[in-house]
């Protein structure tokens, strides 16, 4: 039931736009090493605003003293530069697997998935390294993010790796990126998420060029695409639980848990995923109403641990 | 029927994201983030009515990542960059 690999049916308007986006690529490349790593980072100017921060909701969190609620921010920065670290990695094997499943001919396509593939290794060498490095937190696995990108590893599936990969993941990373970058102010982050997010936006475009309209998919291989899809939207969203600080600071798993969710419902992160992302689908060519539907009824139940 | 400015078009999309604004606080010289109150979740829903407004694909991401200072950007701004094609 899933499609041949064919080449994709771009007019030549769209050849030359993905040719122009590959000369942006290198007109636009950049190097990690050249960013100012010699200089000291103050921990305090990477903490998350108190009104972005998730841990914010949490009940413990608002009988913190001042200064433990700078560390607490301050961490919860570092598990949300981790998350997108994991996720960078994870990202240069499904770029790796997109370039095989790439369409016969689509020489154009390559080379600009060569290009992503170049700078998803660098996103993630450059925040590995300012994660690690500079703030001593560690990276650690991610088990939700890992069992996604098996998944699509398993599917093989060029569109699909490009409406997971680039629309729904790179899209909530990019809406993170701007998140942060409207608010950090420390130099060498703030340099490096704006790279970062200038070559997540050069991706994205990539995307839309290539998508075509997958309606006329059988329908088992459509449910079976929203299926991946609904769990890319789900690890998107858990990656920003920040778990991993959760044991250091002291807080109640299953408390925590519950007042991070509450936080991204009421930050609008929830109907992000449910409206704006399924929009964004739609206009990409792949029908999202009933991906919709199913985001509405389970995604908040199933960040909970109810299903 | 007069095509609307990029302006108007801007300020027409950042009104239907963020219903709690009055059409006269989407002036010209406002601030997107510090006066209009638009987080990176209200970007991403920006981009998407930019995109109906002027009828092609918008990547707003793009244009913050090439400001010094993103939270500067104002209304202004924001169309003369989408009217020269960014």
């Amino acid at each position: 039931v899933k499609p041949e690999l064919e080449e994709a049916p771009m007019s030549s308007a769209d050849h030359s736009s993905v040719a122009a986006l590959v000369e942006r690529a290198g007109a636009k490349a950049w190097s990690p090493d050249a960013l100012p790593w010699d200089d000291e980072v103050d921990w305090s100017s990477v903490a998350v605003p108190e009104k972005s921060s998730i841990l914010a909701g949490v009940p413990a969190f608002r009988r913190m003293t001042a200064g433990e609620s700078v560390h607490a921010r301050q961490r919860e920065m570092a598990s949300h530069l981790a998350a997108l670290t994991i996720g960078e990695s994870k990202a240069v094997n499904l770029a790796a697997e997109t370039v095989l499943l790439c369409p016969e001919g689509a020489v154009e396509q390559r080379w600009f998935l060569g290009t992503l593939l170049a700078d998803e290794a660098k996103h993630e060498l450059g925040l590995r390294r300012f994660v690690e490095d500079k703030l001593g937190w560690r990276v650690r696995p991610h088990p939700v993010l890992d069992a996604l990108f098996a998944e699509l590893s398993r599917e093989r599936d060029f569109e699909l790796n490009l409406l997971a990969g680039q629309v729904v993941l790179e899209g909530a990373a990019a809406t993170l990126l701007n998140g942060m970058l409207l608010g950090v102010e420390q130099p060498l982050l703030r340099e490096l998420l704006r790279n970062i997010a200038r070559d997540e936006a050069r991706h994205i475009r990539f995307a839309h060029l290539v998508s075509t309209p997958i309606a006329d998919v059988a329908r088992v291989r459509r449910r079976r695409m929203e299926e991946v899809l609904f769990e890319a939207a789900h690890a998107a969203v858990a990656s920003l639980l920040p778990s991993d600080t959760w044991d250091e600071l002291g807080l109640d798993p299953a408390a925590a848990r519950a007042a991070s969710v509450d936080s991204l419902r009421a930050r609008g992160v929830i109907a992000f995923f449910t409206k704006i992302v399924v929009r964004e689908l739609g206009l990409r060519g792949f029908p999202a109403d009933d991906l919709g539907a199913t985001l509405e009824r389970n995604l908040e139940a199933r960040l909970r641990g109810h299903s | 029927v007069k095509e609307r400015t990029a302006l108007e078009k801007v300020q027409g999309a950042i009104l239907a994201v963020k219903k709690t604004l009055s059409a006269r606080a989407v002036r010209p010289e406002a601030s997107l983030v510090k006066d209009l109150g638009i987080d990176s979740l209200k970007f991403a829903e920006l981009s998407l009515e930019l995109e109906d407004a002027f009828g092609r694909p918008i990547y707003l991401g793009d244009v913050l990542s090439e400001i010094e200072d993103p939270a500067t950007i104002t209304v202004a701004q924001l169309a003369e960059r989408l009217e020269r094609g960014e």
